[in-house]
C-alpha cells in the first residue's frame, strides 16, 4: 500500500537520487497526479542544469600557474647538477655572442630561418639554460613513458600536469619516436619537456615554456656540446635539443624544428 | 597504491574544485588561492588519505575547513556582495532567452546564504549524495536537507522575480 502524499523533502530527494528504488516509484507515480508538485520537481532539475551550463567550462580551462605549479613533481636534480647548471649557463651565454656571428656569416638554410636582429620577445636566455639544462640532467626515472599506439595518454597527462593544452609532436616520419614526456618546474609555470629517440638511440628533446610572445622565428644556438633550435608562438617558447652533430645532424635537427613548428604552433 | 597513483587521483580532482571554488566564491583569485591551498595541504597529507574513501570527498573537506578558517580570520565577509560576472563560466548558452535566465540564476545563487549555497552547488552541481556532503561540511544531514531545502526554494522564488527581502519577511 503506497503513501499517497509526498513529503516536501522527498521531492527534493528524488532529485537527487536519494530515494530507495521502491519510493521513487511511487513517488514518480504520485506526481504524475500532481502537477504542482511535479512543477517543483522540474523546477529543481532546471536548477541543477543552470548550475551546469554557468560553471563547467571552468572544468576545462587551464589552471592558472599558482595551482598547476603545484601538480608539479618536485624532482630532485642529481647532486652534480648545480655544477652542470653553472656550466651550462656560461656557455650559453658565450653561445649567445656564437650563434649571432655563426648566423651572419652562415645563415640556416636561407631565408627560412632568420637571426633575430633585435631584442627577442622571449627570454631567450633562460629558455637555453632550461632546455640545455632538462636535456643534459633528465633521468629516465621520473619519464612518463609514451606508447606510440596512445599518444592521448601523453596529451592527457602533459595537459593535466601543465594546467594548460599542449599538443604532443609527431617526428616519427623523420625518424624520431617519441620515449616519454616530464613536467618541470620553471618560472614561467611548469613546463613539458618531450623526449624523442633516434633509430640509434640518440636523444632529441623538445622543452616547452608557458612563455608567450609573438615573432620569434625558429633560431639556431650552439652551446658547447648541444645544438639547439629555438622559437616562440603566442603560447609558449620552445627549444628542440640533442648532442652537436655534424652538418646533415644540424639539417635533420631544424627540419624537425620546422615540422614541431607546423604541428604545434598556437 | 603508490604515492604517484594517489596522486594521479588528486590531480584529476583539481579542475572540479576550481569549478566548485569559483562558482562558491564568485570571485576567481580569490577562489584559485583557496585551491592552490588545498592542493598544497592535500599533496602533504596525501598519506593521510585512506585508501577506499572518497578522494573527492577528502578534498572538498579540507577545502571546507581552510575556507572556513580564511573567513574566521578575515573580517566577516558579508553574504550580499555583488555578483562578479567575470568568475561566471565563459562557455556562452545557446540561446538569449536562456542567457537572461541563466544571469539571473547567478544573480540568485550569488544572493543565497553561503551556507545554502554550498549545500546547492555540493548537491545540485557536484552531485554529492546527502551523507558526502554532510561529512564534507562537518553538518548532520538534517542540516544539509534543510538547507538544501531553503536554498531550492529561496531560488525558485527569487528566478520568479520576488525579492530577497520578500523572502525573508515570509519567513
Amino acid at each position: 500500500m503506497s503513501d499517497r502524499r509526498i513529503e516536501a523533502s522527498e521531492l527534493h530527494a528524488l532529485v537527487d537520487g536519494e530515494l530507495d528504488p521502491a519510493r521513487q516509484a511511487e513517488v514518480e507515480a504520485l506526481l504524475a497526479r500532481n502537477p504542482e508538485d511535479a512543477k517543483r520537481v522540474a523546477g529543481y532539475r532546471a536548477q541543477n542544469a543552470g548550475m551546469h551550463a554557468l560553471f563547467d567550462g571552468i572544468i576545462d580551462e587551464d589552471l592558472p600557474p599558482i595551482i598547476a605549479n603545484e601538480l608539479v613533481v618536485q624532482r630532485q636534480w642529481p647532486r652534480r647538477s648545480g655544477a652542470v647548471a653553472a656550466g651550462i649557463a656560461l656557455l650559453i651565454a658565450g653561445a649567445v655572442f656564437g650563434w649571432v656571428v655563426r648566423g651572419a656569416m652562415a645563415p640556416v638554410n636561407g631565408g627560412a630561418t632568420q637571426i633575430a636582429q633585435t631584442a627577442p620577445p622571449i627570454d631567450t636566455k633562460e629558455l637555453m639554460v632550461r632546455a640545455a639544462m632538462a636535456h643534459v640532467v633528465g633521468s629516465d626515472e621520473d619519464l612518463h613513458l609514451a606508447s606510440s599506439e596512445n599518444i592521448g595518454d601523453t596529451s592527457r597527462y602533459i595537459t593535466t600536469r601543465m594546467g594548460k593544452k599542449v599538443r604532443v609532436p609527431q617526428l616519427s616520419s623523420l625518424g624520431y619516436e617519441l620515449v616519454g614526456s616530464r613536467v618541470l618546474p620553471d618560472t614561467a609555470g611548469p613546463a613539458a619537456q618531450f623526449v624523442f629517440e633516434e633509430t640509434d638511440g640518440a636523444r632529441v628533446t623538445l622543452y616547452v615554456r608557458g612563455e608567450s610572445a609573438d615573432g620569434l622565428d625558429i633560431t639556431y644556438a650552439l652551446a658547447d656540446d648541444l645544438t639547439m633550435f629555438y622559437w616562440n608562438d603566442s603560447k609558449h617558447s620552445y627549444a628542440l635539443v640533442r648532442e652537436i652533430d655534424d652538418e646533415t645532424g644540424r639539417e635533420a635537427l631544424l627540419k624537425a624544428a620546422k615540422a614541431v613548428y607546423r604541428q604545434i604552433a598556437e | 597504491m603508490s604515492n604517484n597513483t594517489k596522486r594521479d587521483l588528486l590531480i584529476a580532482e583539481v579542475p572540479r574544485l576550481r569549478r566548485y571554488a569559483i562558482a562558491l566564491l564568485r570571485d576567481r583569485p580569490s577562489a584559485d588561492d583557496l585551491v592552490q591551498d588545498v592542493v598544497v595541504r592535500a599533496l602533504g597529507r596525501l598519506h593521510l588519505w585512506r585508501e577506499g574513501t572518497n578522494m573527492r570527498t577528502w578534498l572538498f573537506t579540507i577545502m571546507h575547513n581552510l575556507h572556513a578558517n580564511d573567513r574566521r580570520r578575515a573580517a566577516r565577509a558579508t553574504d550580499d556582495f555583488p555578483l562578479d560576472e567575470a568568475a561566471l563560466s565563459q562557455g556562452a548558452p545557446g540561446a538569449q532567452e536562456s542567457a537572461l535566465e541563466l544571469s539571473q540564476l547567478a544573480s540568485a545563487i550569488a544572493g543565497l546564504p553561503e551556507s545554502q549555497r554550498q549545500i546547492l552547488l555540493l548537491v545540485g552541481m557536484e552531485g554529492f549524495s546527502y551523507a558526502d556532503a554532510a561529512q564534507a561540511l562537518d553538518v548532520p544531514v538534517g542540516t544539509v536537507m534543510s538547507r538544501l531545502s531553503r536554498a531550492r526554494e529561496d531560488l525558485r522564488r527569487l528566478m520568479d522575480g520576488e525579492s530577497v527581502a520578500q523572502i525573508r519577511r515570509v519567513k
